[in-house]
This record gives structure tokens, sequence and C-alpha cells, in this order.
């Protein structure tokens, strides 16, 4: 039996009607810029902040962001702008739906 | 541009420390506060946000249990309360402002594009005969009385445009090349009447090719200056070779003659030559139409010469202002006598010698010089050369009446081809 690929509702609404999935599903958008600059949207707080490590809340999974000497170049309710030298971008567990 | 936003609204980096801060972070972002320069150091968090923004942050800090404590403060409105007590300084600067926005009514620049035959002085002059100089309210410069002026005055301007740039006054003018058209069209007139070519100058006929008209001379002949070469007449003759009716026609062709002259120049070995001997550099200053000078080398005397560089100062590109500053050199000339060694006076005969043939070589074909030889003797130095030039005969002149035969023999020229 052909297994089933697990996808969710949103996820499969925005598939289907090429419609932006970070707008839909409400995931962490991210751009980076080499690794001295990373942009993210989509986000729901800072959980924590050091000199090295970032933590942010998402919807469905947490961004961890690890690095040295990361600053906060702006910090808006729609916007986060992180400068430094970025080492790791990881997706941890968490979240709430 | 925001970050002069930033400095002109005001703002403050904040210390945040204490058990949560990252919730006051969190509410900060769920009211819409803008927060920038975020670090984390051993101290706290260090946070810039704006003055507006500053203001709205009490209650958020009572909720979040964070202690807030400002370490500096940037932008205009701490540098203005910072600096209440110094009137003076305020109302100099005010001033400032004040003299830039009143300089920038009024013209302080004008400035021609396009002349060539009228200088800029003799345009400035006229300007200024008739109400138009620097000086003068760019409200009270009207472009269009002055575009007028300028065409009534000057007949061979056909366009002006004047326009206002800032402090200047820019004036296009379109000079009439009219009057080459004219004579040239004359020409073809002239050309186009019945007429004979002849020779303006004696030589040997080099070749003749003739495209209307009876040919009188044939390649290799000699020619006087004045002669016929092309006649304008075409005679009709009949059997017993008489000439029945005759054909007023203009003459036309290329009839090449060449000329042998004598070149002689004559100059002295000895020559008076300006040496610069000491010079002295002053500056100015002018304000409007007062001057202030720092090392002023004087009125310059008999063997002295005086160079004056002068700039006009300006904001940018068309914000001119009545502000100049320059050097005066003042430098002195000794004379002294100096006499040509063999190779500088053959160097100068040859220079005079080239300049002729340059002159020559407008109104030739072909030009060119043979045996030049230089001679010096005592204190003179003589260049003879021999002239090879090429003219190209285009002298015209009206058929004499005496050639003509009674008009009923005769059929003008009535088309023009």
């Amino acid at each position: 039996m052909p297994k089933r690929k697990l996808t969710s509702l949103p996820q499969a609404l925005a598939e289907h009607f090429s419609l932006p999935e970070d707008v839909v599903s409400g995931a962490i958008l991210v751009t980076m810029v080499g690794n001295c600059g990373l942009r993210i949207e989509n986000h729901r707080g800072i959980m924590q902040f050091t000199d090295c490590c970032l933590l942010l809340k998402g919807k469905h999974k947490n961004l961890r962001i690890t690095g040295k000497r990361l600053i906060i170049r702006q910090f808006t309710a729609e916007i986060l702008e992180i400068s430094g030298m970025i080492e790791s971008v990881s997706f941890e567990m968490g979240g709430r739906k | 541009m925001k970050k002069l936003y930033r400095f002109l609204t005001g703002y403050v980096e904040i210390v945040i420390s204490g058990i949560g801060p990252e919730r006051f972070l969190n509410l900060c972002q769920h009211h819409g506060l803008e927060l920038w320069a975020l670090q984390a150091r051993d101290d706290g968090y260090h946070i810039c946000i704006s003055l507006e923004n500053f203001k709205k942050l009490k209650g958020l800090v009572r909720k979040s249990r964070v202690r807030l404590r400002i370490c500096r403060r940037t932008g205009l409105p701490f540098w203005l309360y910072r600096n209440r007590r110094r009137k003076l300084m305020m109302a100099g600067t005010g001033c400032f402002f004040l003299l830039l926005y009143a300089l920038s009514l009024f013209i302080w620049d004008i400035e021609f594009q396009g002349n060539l035959h009228y200088t800029d002085v003799q345009l400035r002059k006229f300007l200024r005969q008739n109400g138009y100089d620097c000086g003068m309210l760019v409200s009270d410069a009207g472009c269009e009385q002055l575009e007028k002026l300028i065409r009534n005055a000057y007949n061979d301007v056909t366009w002006v445009s004047a326009q206002i740039d800032g402090t200047r006054l820019v004036v296009h003018i379109k000079e009439n090349d009219g009057y080459l058209k004219l004579s040239a069209g004359q020409a073809e007139e002239e050309e186009k009447s019945p007429s004979d070519l002849v020779a303006d100058v004696s030589g040997t006929v080099q070749s003749i090719v003739t495209r209307s008209g009876t040919p009188k001379v044939s390649a290799g002949q000699e020619v006087k200056a004045g002669d016929v070469l092309i006649s304008g007449l075409l005679e009709y003759t009949n059997d017993s070779q008489e000439i029945f009716s005759q054909k007023s026609v203009a003459a036309d062709g290329d009839v090449l003659i060449e000329t042998i002259s004598e070149y002689q120049d004559t100059f002295s070995m000895t020559v008076l030559e300006q040496k610069p001997v000491a010079g002295k550099t002053g500056y100015f200053f002018r304000v409007f139409d007062r001057q202030f000078s720092l090392f002023s080398p004087g009125t310059p005397g008999d063997q002295e010469e005086q160079l004056v560089q002068e700039h006009q100062m300006k904001l940018f590109e068309h914000f001119y202002l009545p502000l100049y500053w320059g050097t005066i050199e003042n430098t002195a000339y000794a004379l002294e006598q100096h006499r040509y060694t063999e190779e500088e006076a053959r160097a100068e005969g040859e220079k005079r010698l080239a300049q002729y043939l340059e002159n020559l070589a407008k109104k030739t074909v072909q030009i060119s010089s043979k045996n030049v030889i230089v001679q010096i003797i005592g204190d003179n130095c003589t260049v003879s050369a021999e002239v090879h030039a090429v003219y190209q005969a285009a002298e015209r002149r009206p058929i004499p009446q005496e050639n003509l035969l009674p008009k009923e023999n005769q059929t003008e020229q009535n088309e023009h081809d």
C-alpha cells in the first residue's frame, strides 16, 4: 500500500491554490544574507536572547540562532533583523498553534 | 534617512535588567513600539528607543517587573535643551539661515551660452544698460522681456532663451548663420547668370574640365590674371564658318592653374625677449563691491604684468553668492637681448615660412615649397623659397557687350540646369 504524504490542510490548500505558504500557515519566514545578516518575519516573540544565542517562538516550531556578537538591529511587531556572526539557524519542537 | 529622522526626533539608549527582560521586549513588540540596536551585555539589555515611544514604557516596565535606566540621550531635542542658554548662538544660527534665504532672492551670476560673435562683456554691458545686473531681485528679472530686448537689439540673433536657475540668470543665444547662407545663395545666383570664368592668378593651366561654356585655354598653356579660361558664349557657325547665332550661359568647369612664386623674408638675428624676473602674489576677498586684500602687490608698473584670478562662491550648482575670492599676481619682466644661434635662426625662418604657407593654403588646392635657403648675413637672416601653388579658378566676369551679336541672333539661357 503506498504511503500517504503527511501534509496539513493549510499546506494542502496553499499548494493547491498556489498561495504563499507563510501567509496561509503562519510559518516563520527567514531571509538570510550570507552569515552576517538575518531577517525574520512571522515570529511570536523572543524567548531567550544573549550575546551568542537567540531563541524565537514560532507558530509551530521555535527558531534558534546561534553565533557571536549578535545584535538585534530592528525589532518591530512584524520584522526582526539580526546582525553578527551567525553560525547556525535551527528549528526546534515547540511553538503554539 | 532613517538615521536623520531619528536624530531630529531624538532617541534614548536604555538598559533593561531584571527577571524577565524578554517579556518586556515581547510587550514592546505587542504594543507596536519600535526598538533597535538591541544588545545583550553584562549589565542587561541595551536598547535604543525613540523619545516618543519611551514615554509609553511606564506601564510595560511595571508589568514586566524590569529595571530601566537611561544611559544615553541623543538627538536634536536634547541638543536644544542642553544649549537653551546659548541665546546668541541660536540667534546667529537663525540669522545665518535668514541671510541665506535673503541672498537666494537675488541674482548673483549671469551666464551666456551659445554666443560666438558677441562677447560676454558686450552682452553683460547691454543687460546692465537695460536694468539687468547682478544684485537685482529674482522677481524683477523678467525673462520674457529680456528675450524680447535681446532679439530687438541684435538683428542676427535668431533665438534667445532666458531662465533663472537658483541665483543664476542663464541666457541661451543662437546667432544667425544665415548670412553665410545668404551669401552662398547670392553666389549661386551669380553662378547662374551668363558669365565667363576668368583666371585670378597668372600661371600655367594644369588641367581644364569644362562643364558648360566654351574653353579658351588648354592644359600647359600660360595664362595671365584676367584671361578668359572658359567663355560663357556658345557660338553656332554655319557651313561657311560664320557665326549666325549665340547662346549665353554661365561658364562652369574646373580649371587648375599652377603658379610658382618667390618667397623671401628677412628678420634680425637679435631679438628682445621678455624674461620673468620676480613675482608678487596677493590675495583678495570681495563681498558685493567691497574688496579686502591681503599682501596686495599694487598697480603693475611698465615692465610688469598683472594676472587676476577670481572665483565666485557657490553653495550648490546654481546657488551663487555675492562672495568672491582670488589671487592677484604681478610678474616683473626684464628685456634681454638674445641673439639667435644658427639652429634657432633656421627654425625661426622655417616657422615663418610654414605660417605663410598655412595662410596661403586656405585659398589653394595644393601648395608646396622647394629650394628653401636660409642665409645669415651679419645681423640679418634671410629665408627664401620657391612656392609652388595650384589654384582653382573661381572668378567670374559678365560677358563683355562687344562680344555679343545683335539681340535677334541671341538665345538667352532661360532655364537653369
